[in-house]
């Protein structure tokens, strides 16, 4: 063996100064070699530098730390919890977490301000959108056309701000719906199981199997009225699956803890089981992907309005401005950009905002 | 840190330690050691970095550790309390050390420490010699040399701890390449390995997949693993608390005697005092991260100076608590007609007196058990597969039959596997027998129908159930409160009278009642057990069942949990199917027994009788495997 020693090793005594708890204990050997060097340092606290090697293990060998444990303490009202673990329950830890997140407070204005233009157009802008003179066609930005005017001399900053109540309405209306419809038939397949799963999960996957906006489109094209109603039906026709599955993987996950079991050995009913167990603990993903859908909701919207399968001519879309705008590109791209930065803004808006709920709420995997 | 510092002693004298404002060295000395401590051994010049005559005498040291833990401390976060404290430890050669503590007490934190396996943040303090080396500050690469070569790690979930992707063969392979440990061949290398641990058929077993092992066997191969490179030093991570007790001293049996062949030590970490007190030749005890005792063990478990070890050692559940006599046992088996418990119904006299008439008594007929199942049968069926196109059947539950008396607490004891667990569901109705028939109280079902809304609301009346895990049994989203208005909901219990029986039920489990609005992650382990508990006698059941009710909890919580247990069986006139793998727990509680495995019970009887003299060579041999009977 090499004795060679190493820097780190060369700093031995200093490290080993320590009051230092020893297995071994010398035995009866020399006392200690002489006075401690600082008066101050408490004599009867100083522990010999635990750097020696007793070889006589003799003696005392037992170790007994100092005892300050009263013998009679309630020993398991301790909590065992690592310390930050609040009491609150889920959306109580979600929220705490929320607020100190900028991009929350970000996405949240940022959402209240779309809603502001969907609800009260008028609060944005003077002009009627239907409003359209020819001989405004293509006018460049002035004071009167602050973003200039489309094809048709419609304003464009009122076609765009009219066009958020059509995108955003079909958007929350159909994800709600969605998520309605979908949460149901997953948390009925995942709670039941059987064949109810498996009837259940069968539809799911053949409409899984159905594009979203191939599907809507061909129902928008029978169809006999196109409202925004008739289109958040096929929306949600076309697009529950999601949300369905993962309620169901969510309820089967909650489905097999305890305390279902123990619910169902009261003999608690069904319905109380899935209303005040099942739902409340399957909730967050669910959330999760109704505010992720929203965006991709909205963006269906647009598409289908696009391809004139959406939205009546009447109503101001962005998907039908962003069509108009097309043609003319190349000259006036304007026309075309503002609406569809709207759109992108708008949709990208709750994607982040889905983003920023999923790491509030996705952080609870270890809460148990 | 400040506990590092120390007075510029002069050459000739002693370095001694200022007492450390913040770990007060009141809690780090030990009192024995201020008297003649220091040895002649110690040249005092030593000390001094600086004209110390030989910095290699330093390294030389003659004495007989192998491994040295000098004041170790760790820090996960800097906002929390450091998850071990000043650890001081040596690890003799050839000797088997355990680490004892409950968890949190931080004994895998310092496993994990010696093994160089805590996370990249960790803040570590104190140094852990093995041979010349410190081990807190090898870097990286200096890791390879030491980690699985002089270190060996066995862990603890022998389940999780092997690739499932990877055949036996490619673990051996891989490490055998990492230490370069057979250059011609590995094949011949791990055969070998493989049949010291005990497996048949090495050879086959190399082409096995993780899946196809059982539990006992991964743990063989994984220990297998950590020995490849013949380690000084094999650090054991509560390494069987996985495995059933059978599998456990077949385990424990092979790592004493391969570490005894080859002259390595073992540090085991465990909870489980039994383990430490047939194989460990020291014991240190943790609590809290610190280091609270430690010497021989045979000198900690008959002295124990440090009042936590004593607490610990009192907490023990004993096998011999089987032949004390059962002078709390309601029903001194009375013959039949003689209604006992009648005339002990009658009187009740160990109620409160303040709040009896909500908490009913039993209503107590004596001829009629209060559970009785009789040629229970649970089968499930298994996917088909290649070999069996038609699908098979697992017989999960076969003929079972036992009867609880009224006041009385039957264990049923088996392994993992033996259909304990599906007699509960199955008694619960939350899944429905194959064949046979469930009496509770004098309400039969059969088998087959699905019991209604109805039915199970009337069978919870008569039976509740507490689960092992007290972490997965409370809603998280509701308050205690919340969770005992459940059962009173349901039951019907008028609005205005359930305040006062939520606050009657957690007083009747030893819980204040401010406890009402707070959420489960805000109650300890033991805590959530007794409101759980509190649920399963809000609805004034004749039957309790404890599904592994006391199996999750630490050794002291659990001896706690295991007295109100007890102590509410009698106020209440419950009786109870207690069901466990742990016969020390058995012969704590339980008045009869059931052994099963397999799904059928190979015998049943009193404890003190089944303890003594076991008839079923199962029965034996779950016996003889409970471990610390000599010691406790």
């Amino acid at each position: 063996m090499s004795h060679t020693p190493d820097t780190s090793q060369l700093d031995l005594p200093g490290h080993a100064t320590s009051p230092a708890v020893l297995l071994q204990l010398p035995g009866p050997a020399n006392p200690p070699a002489g006075p401690p060097a600082n008066p101050s340092d408490k004599q009867e606290r100083a522990v010999p530098v635990p750097w020696y090697e007793p070889d006589q293990l003799g003696g005392v060998e037992h170790y007994v730390a100092p005892d300050s444990a009263e013998p009679g303490e309630e020993l398991d009202s301790r909590s065992q919890d690592a310390p930050g673990t609040t009491g609150k329950p889920l959306f109580g830890q979600a929220w705490s977490r929320l607020r100190r997140q900028p991009s929350f407070w970000f996405t949240l204005a940022a959402t209240s301000f779309i809603g502001l233009v969907a609800a009260w157009p008028s609060l944005f802008t003077s002009n009627d959108p239907r409003r359209c003179l020819l001989a405004n066609s293509r006018a460049a930005m002035s004071p009167e056309f602050p973003l200039g005017a489309d094809f048709l001399g419609c304003d464009i900053l009122t076609t765009v701000i009219y066009g958020a109540r059509a995108s955003v309405s079909v958007g929350l209306l159909a994800a709600l719906t969605t998520t309605l419809l979908g949460a149901a038939l997953g948390v009925a397949a995942g709670y039941f199981g059987g064949w109810i799963d498996a009837l259940i999960s069968r539809i799911t996957d053949t409409f899984f199997a159905i594009p979203l906006i191939l599907g809507a489109i061909v129902a928008m094209q029978v169809v006999e009225r196109r409202s925004v109603l008739t289109l958040v039906a096929i929306l949600t026709v076309f697009g529950w699956t999601g949300t369905a599955r993962i309620a169901r993987s969510a309820t089967i996950e909650t489905g097999v803890k305890d305390y279902i079991a123990a619910a169902r050995t009261l003999g608690a009913r069904h319905s109380r089981i899935l209303l005040t167990h099942i739902v409340p603990n399957i909730a967050a993903p669910v959330i999760v992907v109704i505010t992720m859908a929203i965006g991709g909701l909205i963006a269906a919207e647009a598409a289908l309005s696009f391809l004139n399968v959406g939205l009546p001519p009447d109503v101001p879309s962005w998907g039908k401005a962003i069509s108009d705008g097309k043609t003319v590109l190349k000259v006036n791209p304007g026309i075309l950009l503002w609406p569809a930065g709207a759109l992108t803004f708008t949709v990208l808006n709750f994607l982040v905002l889905g983003d920023v709920i999923r790491n509030a709420l996705g952080a609870q995997e270890t809460f148990r | 840190m400040s506990h590092h510092q120390t007075g510029p002693g002069p050459a000739d004298t002693l370095a001694i330690i200022p007492v450390s404002p913040t770990k007060p060295a009141a809690q780090l000395t030990p009192a024995s050691q201020t008297g003649p401590a220091a040895s002649a051994k110690l040249p005092a010049a030593q000390l001094t970095p600086a004209g110390g005559p030989n910095p290699a005498a330093l390294l030389a040291p003659p004495g007989p550790a192998l491994a040295r833990i000098r004041d170790l401390s760790v820090w996960y976060t800097a906002h929390q309390p450091a998850a071990v404290a000043a650890a001081s430890l040596d690890i003799l050669p050839n000797e088997t050390l355990a680490v004892v503590g409950e968890s949190g007490s931080g004994k895998t934190t310092l496993a994990n420490a010696i093994i160089g396996l805590l996370p990249a943040q960790t803040r570590i303090t104190g140094q852990i010699w093995l041979g010349q080396n410190d081990l807190t500050d090898l870097t990286r690469r200096a890791w390879r040399s030491f980690r699985g070569r002089r270190i060996g790690y066995i862990p603890q979930d022998p389940m999780l701890s092997l690739n499932e992707v990877w055949s036996i063969g490619r673990h051996f392979r891989q490490t055998i390449a990492a230490h370069h440990l057979a250059p011609t061949g590995w094949r011949q290398l791990a055969v070998e390995r493989l049949a010291e641990v005990e497996l048949d058929d090495p050879h086959r077993l190399l082409r096995q997949f993780p899946h196809q092992l059982s539990g006992g066997m991964r743990q063989r191969v994984l220990i297998a693993l950590a020995l490849l490179a013949r380690p000084d030093l094999i650090i054991a991570d509560e390494p069987t608390s996985a495995l059933d007790v059978l599998v456990q001293k077949r385990v424990l049996d092979l790592l004493g005697s391969l570490t005894r062949r080859l002259n390595a030590s073992l540090m085991l970490i465990t909870h489980d005092l039994g383990l430490v007190a047939d194989r460990a030749d020291r014991v240190a005890v943790m609590k809290q991260g610190q280091i609270v005792e430690s010497g021989s063990t045979g000198d900690i478990i008959r002295h124990p100076g440090h009042s936590y070890t004593r607490q610990l050692l009192g907490a023990v559940p004993r096998l011999s608590a089987a032949l004390r006599p059962r002078t709390a046992r309601p029903i001194p088996q009375a013959a039949p007609g003689s209604q006992p418990e009648a005339g002990r119904s009658a009187s009740q006299p160990d109620r409160p007196g303040s709040q009896p008439d909500t908490l009913r008594s039993i209503p107590q007929t004596a001829d009629q058990p209060a559970l009785n199942i009789t040629d229970l049968v649970k089968d499930y069926r298994l996917r088909r597969s290649a070999k069996s196109p038609g699908g098979n059947t697992l017989r999960a539950v076969d003929h079972a039959s036992f009867t609880v008396q009224r006041g009385e607490c039957l264990a049923l004891v088996g392994e993992s596997g033996s259909g304990k667990s599906t007699i509960a569901k199955l008694i619960l109705g939350l899944e429905r027998p194959t064949a046979g028939h469930i009496t509770v109280s004098g309400l039969t079902s059969q088998a087959g129908r699905r019991p209604t809304n109805r039915q199970r609301q009337e069978r919870g009346q008569l039976i509740q159930v507490v689960f092992q895990d007290p972490y997965a049994s409370l809603d998280p989203q509701f308050t205690v409160a919340r969770v005992l208005a459940e059962p009173l909901i349901v039951g019907r219990t008028a609005r205005s009278s359930r305040p006062e029986r939520i606050a009657q039920l957690l007083n009747l489990v030893g819980l204040p009642s401010d406890m009402a609005q707070r959420y489960p992650s805000e109650l300890s382990g033991g805590q959530r057990q007794r409101v759980a508990i509190a649920r399963a006698l809000a609805p004034e059941p004749d039957v309790l069942i404890c599904d592994e009710a006391v199996s999750a909890l630490d050794v002291l919580v659990q001896a706690q949990i295991l007295d109100t247990l007890g102590d509410l069986r009698h106020k209440l006139g419950l009786s109870m199917l207690f069901i466990t793998h742990d016969l020390a727990v058995v012969a704590e509680i339980a008045d009869t027994v059931a052994v099963i495995t397999n799904g059928r019970i190979v015998e049943t009887g009193p404890v003190p009788q089944v303890f003594a003299d076991p008839r079923h060579p199962y029965t034996r041999q779950l016996l003889a495997a409970v471990p610390g009977q000599a010691a406790f």
